[in-house]
């Protein structure tokens, strides 16, 4: 990795709820035909209501956000970049999913349902569960995403 | 239809990924980091985002 020769800094941008994605694209363009040395904007499906500007000095994050719609503010102090991490850093979600792992199905129809883990697919982030409430043996396949590991338990 | 290379999760229109030149595009992915200079870039960095583009952060 090359070292990098301009110290950036990371500033959150309050804008309108619903509308990070399309905020971000807008300002890139603008970044881009301001020739605005911004060097990324990062706009998490987690965060709701903010993005990230990458820059080297908040003047230039309102010189960005100046005029533009769906942006409220700039928000004071910068933010560190261990902050960031979970949201760039992904770990497979088949992690720590083994067979027989109590899990709780976080989404979908059985959401809230306690469920037992019979078979991982790592390629395919699948895993097929029996939900435990259910009278009958009852297999189902869902995304890894869908269940969430009960921590110390195992069967 | 905009898809995400599930190697270098840069946002393509194309059939193959303008970067690693695979062909494992996913149409279902979410969040997004716009990266204007990956030379002095931290999140790109983060991403090992070498090129400037539009990746996302999650692809299933």
């Amino acid at each position: 990795m090359s070292e990098r020769t301009v110290r950036t800094s990371l500033y959150a941008v309050k804008v309108t709820n619903g509308q990070e994605r399309t905020v971000a694209l807008m300002l890139s363009d603008k970044a881009k035909v301001e020739e605005l040395p911004i060097a990324a904007i990062l706009a998490p499906a987690e965060l709701k209501g903010y993005i990230i500007v990458e820059a080297e000095r908040p003047h230039i994050v309102d010189e960005l956000i100046r005029g533009m719609r769906h942006t409220r503010e700039r928000v004071q102090g910068t933010i560190s970049p261990d902050e960031v991490n979970h949201y760039i850093e992904t770990r497979p979600v088949v992690e720590g999913l083994e067979e027989g792992t109590l899990v709780e199905v976080i989404a979908g129809p059985f959401k809230g349902m306690q469920a037992r883990v019979v078979r991982v697919d790592v390629t395919k982030e699948e895993v097929t569960i029996e939900i435990l409430e259910a009278a009958f043996t009852l297999p189902i396949t869902v995304h890894a995403d869908y269940v969430r590991e009960l921590k110390g338990v195992k069967m | 239809m905009p898809r995400a290379c599930r190697t270098c999760k840069i946002i393509t229109n194309e059939n193959v990924c303008p970067v690693c030149k695979g062909t494992e595009l996913s149409d279902d992915f979410s969040g997004l980091l716009v990266v204007l200079d990956p030379e002095n870039s931290l999140l790109a960095e983060k991403l090992e985002a070498k090129e400037a583009g539009n990746y996302a952060l999650k692809i299933r």
